[in-house]
């Protein structure tokens, strides 16, 4: 049991986060069931991971703002594609032949098809999405907690200010209408704001948390309780209750958290028609009782911090053996360790360099660097994404830090620093790159890799070179590529890899 | 004689520039209980809007502006919703100005009361039989306290018993003085309860006294409707 609290107070904040998706998905999912939009929700869950795939095809295109939409691009993508569909989907005068059902139908293709259209031609990107549509809420970056964290505060006002008024659209709009509310307009803001949170709680926990607490939990209350008011707290009690279920039995045996969370929904699902008043009692302590553990857990962790180690799923141990009470820093070095642990699944890592990213921590470069030497694309290409972004974030620092390492003495890792600091300053960096073309102590394939990266960026660069010729046989072409990087370098680049 | 509480003056309704009724002139008297009939598609739920304000005109201008309680057809609500009948009823006061929780209570209880569904306030909606939901959304017109109630076929679909129950009901708000505007294709309600019924054929508005409807083949005149040959 010990061994339990410790883990999750290790995850204390993503616990939480847990606990606030389950409350305003919910929430929300008794209105979907209610007025039979479920089917709506899950297009605006995909129009969601259809805006981070934008996101990550815009980085892609030559001369976009990379540090800027790495930042910030899943998350504005995010939210902006789910309201535009939502926006979309909202109650309107019937035009011709189409029906409602129909027009969620088009956007969830349009919103699948986009998502994988937009990241087919980078492995990273589809890392990125697999991750989404999976999700892991243990392996949510600080950020995407806080703006959860924000989009639930958000969608609370709205709702306490307009709850009243959104139920009796849902339930009548002829009489709301007479009423003299504004029907379209309400619609309108009631689908934005379940967009808005589908988009956040999308990026914290995945499309299968996400979409499962939007039907189960809600399912249960509707089931059990005879009024509207109970069954929407047992519906935040099922969530929460599934929660604690889930994180418990997926920390003791071992198993992916979103999931096990699912299948405890689930399991109070198939409980539903036999337990009545039981069931509404139980998930109601489980839901307070979960809420209180989580509010004790960052007391607790305090607490056991000095003496414990997490272990759970996907998330081993820090690579320098001790345990930190900031969570920032334990997050920091839990995804240090899992970058450079070559056992987990590549996709884990992908999300390590991902989440390091958005931590914006710059001791997080030189790891990061080291990943870029790996054997795997994917994790290549996302993690010098997270160097450019982290190194061309605010201050000048970053960048700094990576002429330094671009210049030190571990010439594997200043080819690699080299080789991100051409995205963001190739007049110092691709000099450099064109001198390790001709460094002996740098790896075979690590050169060829350079020279196909300088060749991508001019189509009448120097011919001749082969990495894996003797040394004399590439004097030629290496003098040739020493007068094009002088000539060339300062050239803002045609072509980016 | 005192100014009408609702007027329209040579009124062309429709939509998007499409004219569904041209020249509709009609006044509404506070204690009135008028009744529109029509066969379907003669334009009974255009004049309703417009009467609700939900349809401005498209020529013509329209008089006064009564608070207005509204009781929409009740087959278009979806039993799926876990509403006690009182919550139902507190919805009229959604949109119609703040009030503390203790004026609410006040108001919607005595709505209930008026409606005789005391005793089914923390009834579900659902379970209420169909006499009593179509009561509880009287109610739920009355409970803000409007100068004017418009029902839209309020004895659709009902049973006799609930049929009968209405018909009490809104024969009790008449003479209460309650003014009263319905619209409804049951011809016995109209010929039993309105002192004025409007006829809505080929997308004109006519008016004629109730008891032109007991007759079969004036009422088929009136109405446009084509009777069947007897053997």
């Amino acid at each position: 049991m010990n061994d339990v609290l410790t883990t999750l107070a290790s995850f204390a904040p993503n616990y939480l986060a847990t606990l606030a998706l389950g409350a305003v998905c919910a929430y929300l999912g008794i209105f979907t069931i209610l007025r039979r939009i479920v089917f709506t929700g899950a297009a605006l869950a995909q129009a969601a991971a259809a805006g981070v795939a934008a996101s990550f095809w815009l980085a892609a295109l030559p001369g976009a703002p990379v540090v800027l939409l790495g930042r910030f691009g899943a998350t504005i993508g995010s939210i902006g594609a789910s309201v535009l569909a939502a926006l979309a989907l909202a109650r309107s005068p019937r035009r011709g032949r189409s029906t409602p059902d129909a027009k969620v139908g088009v956007v969830f293709a349009a919103a699948s098809a986009l998502s994988v259209l937009f990241v087919w031609r980078s492995s990273s990107g589809l890392v990125e999405l697999k991750n989404i549509l999976a999700g892991d809420v243990l392996l949510s970056s600080s950020s995407d907690l806080t703006s959860l964290w924000f989009g639930v505060v958000g969608v609370a006002l709205l709702h306490a200010f307009l709850r009243r008024r959104f139920l009796l659209v849902a339930y009548d709009a002829a009489f709301a209408r007479a009423q003299g509310l504004n029907v379209v307009v309400l619609e309108q803001v009631f689908l934005a704001s379940l967009a808005i949170a589908v988009a956040l709680a999308l990026r914290a926990a995945g499309l299968m948390l996400v979409f499962g607490t939007l039907v189960l939990p809600p399912l249960v209350g509707l089931i059990v309780a005879p009024t509207l008011f109970r069954a929407t707290l047992v519906a935040i009690g099922s969530a929460w209750t599934a929660s604690l279920v889930g994180f418990c039995v997926a920390t003791h045996y071992n198993l992916p958290v979103a999931p096990s969370i699912v299948a405890a929904q689930l399991a109070l699902l198939g409980l539903s028609p036999f337990a009545g008043r039981a069931l509404e009692f139980l998930t109601l302590a489980g839901g307070a009782a979960a809420l209180a553990l989580g509010l004790a857990l960052p007391a607790f962790a305090a607490e056991r911090v000095e003496r414990a180690t997490p272990t759970i799923a996907g998330s081993p141990a820090p690579a320098n053996g001790h345990q930190h009470a900031d969570p920032r820093q334990r997050a920091f070095d839990e995804r240090v360790a899992m970058l450079a642990n070559l056992s987990l699944p590549e996709d884990v890592r992908v999300r390590a360099a991902a989440d390091l990213e958005r931590l914006g921590d710059l001791n997080a470069i030189r790891p990061l660097l080291e990943a870029t030497g790996d054997p795997h694309l994917a994790l290549v290409e996302r993690a010098r994404q997270a160097v450019v972004a982290l190194a061309g974030r605010g201050t000048a620092a970053g960048t700094e830090e990576l002429r330094a390492l671009a210049t030190g003495p571990d010439r594997e890792l200043a080819t690699l620093a080299a080789r991100a600091l051409a995205e963001l300053d190739p007049a110092q960096a691709l000099p450099l790159l064109v001198e390790r073309l001709a460094d002996p102590s740098v790896p075979l394939l690590l050169r060829d890799d350079i020279h196909t990266y300088l060749a991508s960026r001019d189509p009448d660069s120097p011919t001749g070179y082969d990495a894996f010729a003797l040394p004399e046989e590439n004097a030629a072409a290496l003098a040739a590529w020493r007068a094009w990087a002088k000539g060339d370098a300062s050239d803002p680049p045609r072509q980016q890899n | 004689m005192t100014a009408p509480l609702l007027a329209l003056d040579g009124v062309a309704l429709g939509y998007g520039g499409d004219v569904v009724l041209a020249d509709i002139s009609l006044e509404i008297h506070a204690g009135e209980l008028v009744a529109f009939v029509g066969k379907n598609g003669a334009g009974k739920s255009t004049l309703l809007a417009a009467l609700l304000g939900t349809l401005a005109p498209l020529a013509g201008t329209k008089r006064g502006a009564p608070r207005v309680g509204y009781a929409p057809q009740r087959g278009e609500l979806d039993p799926v919703f876990p509403f006690l009948a009182h919550e139902v009823v507190a919805m009229g006061l959604i949109g119609r100005g703040r009030r503390s929780r203790r004026d609410e209570r006040r108001l919607v209880a005595a709505a209930l009361a008026t409606a005789g569904l005391t005793s089914e306030t923390d009834v579900p909606f659902r379970d209420l039989s169909g006499g009593q939901r179509q009561r509880a959304m009287i109610a739920r017109a009355l409970v803000a306290e409007p100068e004017l109630l418009i029902l839209d076929e309020p004895t659709n679909d009902l049973d006799v018993q609930g049929q009968a129950e209405v018909v009490a009901l809104l024969t009790a708000l008449h003479a209460g003085g309650t003014t009263i505007v319905l619209v409804s294709h049951v011809l016995e309600l109209v010929h039993r309860t309105a002192e004025r019924v409007g006829v809505l054929t080929d997308g004109r508005l006519s008016f004629v006294e109730p008891s032109e409807l007991a007759d079969e083949s004036r009422r088929a005149a009136l109405l446009g409707l084509t009777l069947p040959k007897s053997a």
